[in-house]
């Protein structure tokens, strides 16, 4: 797929601090983001591995028309997003295999969580929120799953995440929305 | 005051935009606050519970084997366009040498049809003819008996 190159940006892109030619200082800066992203996406390590690679071996190859009108780290979540998304739609039966045992996921995610902070029954709610979070996030459509994710994993703004998933920031809006009410459903928390 | 924040004022809360009316809500409505409280909280445990676990999956090693594919990849390029070189030189010269070789098997060619027009027009008797002039001659005897005689 070659949608994955340099395209149109809109306002509210940073100043990049690394060029792409120096290409150990942009892994060194950039490369647990994407992994994290696409991992978190879709929830499988070893193609998670593998679309990193892609991403920054994309980003590499397309370097010449990157035009630093947004940040680098945004561009490279732009690709990693395209990545994502195709790799879903190829391999749509056994993604939502993966997406539909998220609940192991969850499991062993929340186990990670500090619970020395709380009693042990506030700590179990906590759990029992972050699993549903976590499934539910693993549920939402792809686009919405992206913005969520984008937004509340890795703290981008709307704009940032317009730039990176190539919507209007008023589709980011809606499928963010959306994305919330689903997961506020889900953890128990919509009135 | 009577009504709570709607769903769609809590997202809007939620995804970072800050209208006055829900921040005044918020001020006086302690159910709401809690709402808002408890959810946020829930998005941060989930933020560092997703940072933690993609961590502890994460290897660095990889970006070793990445540079090197990038490095291989641009390497790779080189030798491409170097051996695009060497093909269009190789071609070049080949087509080169087979057009001079031709121009030569031409010219040979050509010298040797010139050669037998010559010698076709520096007969004074048609081929046809030759074997009657060994035969006879113009005094009325033939070669062989003026040979004999002689």
């Amino acid at each position: 797929m070659e949608q994955v190159a340099a395209t149109q940006f809109g306002a509210g892109c940073r100043e990049q601090a690394v060029s792409l030619e120096d290409l150990d200082a942009v892994l060194r800066l950039h490369r647990l983001r994407v992994f994290r992203f696409i991992l978190v996406s879709l929830r499988d390590r070893e193609a998670a591995e593998t679309l990193t690679q892609d991403c920054f071996l994309k980003a590499y190859q397309a370097r010449e028309r990157f035009r630093s009108e947004c940040s680098l780290e945004t561009w490279l979540m732009h690709i990693a997003v395209n990545l994502v998304r195709d790799y879903a739609r190829n391999r749509r039966i056994q993604f939502w295999r993966r997406a539909n045992s998220a609940s192991a996921s969850a499991d062993s995610m929340a186990a990670g969580l500090p619970d020395g902070q709380c009693s042990p029954e506030m700590s179990a709610q906590v759990k029992q929120q972050l699993q549903a979070v976590w499934s539910a996030a693993a549920s939402l459509p792809e686009r919405q799953r992206s913005v969520f994710l984008l937004r509340f994993v890795e703290d981008m703004d709307l704009l940032e995440i317009a730039a990176a998933t190539g919507m209007k920031e008023g589709t980011v809006k809606v499928h963010l929305f959306r994305a919330l009410r689903t997961v506020r459903e889900r953890a128990g928390g919509v009135r | 005051m009577n009504t709570h924040l709607t769903s769609s004022q809590l997202a809007e809360w939620f995804a970072g935009e800050r209208r006055h009316e829900v921040l005044d809500h918020l001020q006086d409505c302690r159910a709401c606050q809690a709402e808002v409280s408890g959810f946020e909280n829930t998005l941060g445990q989930f933020r560092r519970s997703v940072r933690e676990w993609s961590g502890a999956q994460f290897d660095p090693a990889a970006a070793v084997t990445l540079h090197q594919t990038a490095r291989l990849f641009v390497r790779a390029g080189w030798l491409t366009a170097a051996f695009a070189v060497l093909l269009v030189a190789s071609v070049t010269w080949h087509f080169g040498v087979h057009k001079s070789a031709s121009r030569q098997v031409a010219v040979t060619a050509d010298d040797a049809l010139l050669q037998q027009v010559d010698e076709q027009i520096s007969r004074t008797v048609p081929t046809p003819m030759a074997p009657l002039t060994e035969l006879v001659s113009w005094d009325g005897k033939s070669q062989h008996d003026s040979a004999e005689s002689r």
